[in-house]
């Protein structure tokens, strides 16, 4: 990391011939062999955020918050997000995020509104609470949408911002609709519906006026979920019989009075507590390092191919790791447990180019006149996709 | 002329060209695109804070991008620049940078953060629970406790109580003499038979009391010393206000974490201590409710400590160790409240002295 700081230090040096500058071998280009001007060139993100410069901003962050009850909040997440977009590098350019704070606080408030009608409603009665959630659902695939399009809109590269032009229809298909339909197949259409999802978010995305291409089949998608079924099951059968075995052994071993039944129960908590939290491990390391890894290597930029490898085992530490750290350290752990796993998945992704010199256009919605008016009426709604 | 190097971008592409930037004396900016021989005016064009050391664009007028990465340069800039009074998004932004870039700001904010929920936690959430359970109106706790006292029985945790109906009699008429000396309204008893021995209370004001317990008990006096510390959770409402408590801890640790499945985790550990900790406050107070009913009614309050030390099989001090132990303690240690027992009739004994 130390080297790549160095050599981002080195381009800061105003050159009197530039010329030529955009033409110029950048680090972290892996040419191939001979390369001339029209050769694929793959190129690597590199990620260059510490833990502890992300540390003391994160604890300014969650202290500036608190002392304002939380409003700060939309401050504080355009803050963390220009430290970490402005340390992402493809060549010699960072990302740069240029979300409106306001925009994101206007969001947050609409958020907590709807929360609070819907707790109000579960006073009354548990029915009005589910009336409430289902006339929200038309809200859904506006609310996608939305988020969408505020991220991407205010994510730039090169002076060009990423957008989002999915429509309501589509998001209503791949969100509420989809949600019916797995339900309804006992999951055997969640497959379907993620690939559906996974199509809909990259092929209706833009960077400038270039859409983004998506080349996955449903089938893949078969497999992961598949495996992950199986591992899924395995691990809960095999840890259910391994705590009957513990227990009948500690109840074998202890005389079966009611004193003893308080100790069991306890063994009984932790045993059920630990299957539990092995199985979500599993799923969030295996499924989300595969759908993250198939979705990024089936985008494409034009004649620009993403790729990104992610290794489970690696994962699997990463968020184990990460998760004893958080805990013994009662939280303080969080902004360093963040960039390393930004670290590693930053860095494992990279872009094939035909072209590097190739010259993107911005799109229509990045006129002058519309980032002024649009933002002044503009909800920052986010939501993890 | 002198002035930063920075790379510029039209807004319109993304072809990038090397230029340098100037500050005016009046707060505008010059961008000299080197290579094609040509310099670009603005007025008034926002520096944006710094963070880090990460490069700032600066979004010009005309839909153009500056991208510098000289920060220092750029702050140089800006100081010899700096009118009066300085505009207050710049001056917010100066001290932003200077509290997250430095170790002196990391810890203020540390010790702002640690204090705010040390607060949260021992005054603030407890009072927050008081005030929403308080605005809760009674008939609404009833149907909660209602529906989960339901819910129990149909999931066949809770099956019928075998006791003799006599029996069950004189542990009502007890009850329901507590009822009435101590003016505890809406409280009822319930039996059943659960696998353990057991006594707790439901929202509303219902304690459920299990036949392994009454058989447990060495005689009724141990019986309505349990009773009375139930009696006492229902009385300070303590479920709710422990429901009310950890709900609102949840929301403080969401702010802390910035995020639901982070806080989602922190459940797990440091609020789950938390939680402990509320819930051995409340056991302490129903303790001390029952300690001065027993006595007023003739029975010594060590009563209590003796069938609770039976139920946990809990005999004694753990030790100087134990504190820590009590920290992960849903209930207050065997010996603790053994102790208090023991301290409370004493009180009474040398109130009784006094008296005389």
């Amino acid at each position: 990391m130390n080297e790549e700081r160095q050599s981002n230090a080195a381009q800061d040096d105003p050159r009197p011939d530039l010329e030529h500058s955009d033409a110029r071998t950048e680090e972290g280009t892996q040419a191939t062999e001979g390369a001339g001007a029209g050769e694929p060139q793959t190129r690597r993100l590199r990620f260059t955020a510490s833990g502890r410069e992300y540390f003391r901003i994160w604890i300014v962050n969650v202290a500036l918050t608190l002392l304002t009850l939380g409003i700060y909040s939309a401050w504080a997440k355009v803050r963390a997000r220009r430290y970490l977009y402005g340390n992402v590098w493809l060549g010699d350019s960072a990302f740069d995020y240029t979300a409106n704070p306001v925009a994101i606080l206007r969001g947050r408030i609409l958020v907590v509104i709807v929360l609070a009608l819907l707790t109000f409603a579960q006073f009354f009665s548990i029915l009005y609470y589910y009336a409430a959630l289902l006339a929200l659902m038309p809200l859904v695939p506006w609310v996608v949408v939305r988020a969408r399009s505020f991220q991407m809109r205010n994510s730039r590269y090169r002076g060009i911002a990423l957008d989002f032009q999915g429509k309501y229809w589509d998001a209503a298909v791949w969100y509420p609709l989809s949600w019916a339909a797995s339900v309804a197949t006992l999951g055997l259409a969640r497959p379907f519906t993620v690939f559906g999802r996974d199509r809909y978010l990259v092929t209706e995305s833009r960077f400038g006026n270039q859409p983004f291409g998506f080349a996955g089949k449903p089938r893949p998608y078969y497999g992961m979920y598949l495996v992950t079924a199986v591992v899924v099951g395995v691990l809960y059968i095999g840890g259910i019989v391994a705590l009957i075995v513990v227990l009948g052994a500690a109840l074998a071993a202890t005389s079966s009075n009611a004193e003893a039944a308080e100790p069991d129960m306890r063994l009984l908590l932790f045993g059920l507590v630990a299957i539990v939290a092995a199985v979500s491990l599993f799923v969030l390391a295996y499924l989300r390092t595969r759908l993250l890894s198939y979705r990024w290597s089936n985008t494409r930029l034009g004649d620009d191919a993403c790729s990104l490898d992610l290794s489970f085992t690696e994962m699997l530490w990463l968020y184990s790791s990460n998760a004893v750290l958080i805990l013994a350290t009662f939280g303080l752990f969080i902004p360093f447990a963040r960039i390393r796993v930004l670290r590693y998945v930053v860095g494992q992704f990279s872009v094939t180019q035909t072209d590097a010199e190739r010259i993107f256009e911005a799109g229509e919605s990045q006129g002058v006149a519309a980032t002024g008016a649009e933002a002044a009426g503009e909800f920052g709604l986010e939501i993890g996709i | 002329m002198s002035g930063i190097p920075c790379r510029y971008y039209d807004g319109r592409t993304s072809r990038r060209r090397d230029a340098v930037l100037a500050l005016t004396a009046r707060g505008g900016l010059v961008v000299a695109r080197e290579g094609a021989d040509e310099r670009l005016n603005y007025e008034n064009v926002r520096i944006p804070g710094r963070v880090a050391d990460t490069p700032r664009f600066l979004h010009l007028p005309d839909g153009g991008v500056c991208e510098v990465q000289d920060n220092d340069a750029l702050d140089g800039e800006q100081a010899r620049i700096r009118r009066d009074p300085e505009p207050r998004a710049d001056r917010f932004g100066r001290l932003r940078h200077r509290l997250d870039s430095t170790w002196q700001g990391a810890a203020a904010a540390l010790a702002v953060t640690a204090a705010i929920l040390y607060s949260f936690t021992e005054w603030g959430a407890p009072a927050v629970a008081a005030v929403a359970v308080a605005a809760t109106p009674p008939e609404a706790e009833a149907v909660i406790g209602e529906n989960f006292l339901t819910l129990l029985e149909r999931l066949r945790v809770l099956k019928p109580s075998e006791l003799e109906p006599n029996r069950r009699n004189e542990l009502l008429a007890a009850f329901e003499e507590m009822r009435r000396e101590t003016g505890v309204e809406d409280a009822d008893l319930r039996f059943h038979s659960v696998g353990v021995p057991n006594a707790f209370a439901l929202p509303g004001g219902t304690v459920v009391l299990t036949d392994l317990l009454v058989e447990l008990a060495e005689d009724d006096e141990e019986v309505i010393a349990v009773l009375a510390h139930e009696l006492g959770h229902v009385e300070g409402r303590h479920v709710m206000r422990r429901f009310a408590q950890t709900s609102s801890m949840l929301v403080l640790w969401t702010a802390f974490t910035g995020d639901v499945s982070v806080a989602a985790l922190s459940f797990l550990g440091p609020d789950r201590l938390l939680a402990q900790r509320y819930s051995r406050s409340f056991e302490t107070d129903a303790d001390r409710f029952a300690f001065d009913y027993l006595l007023s009614a003739g029975i010594p309050p060590t009563r209590l400590s003796d069938i609770i030390q039976r139920l946990s099989g809990d005999d004694g001090e753990a030790g100087a160790g134990g504190n820590a132990l009590n920290w992960l303690a849903s209930h207050p240690g065997a010996a603790e409240r053994a102790r208090n027992a023991t301290e409370a009739a004493k009180r009474a004994r040398e109130g009784a002295a006094a008296d005389e």
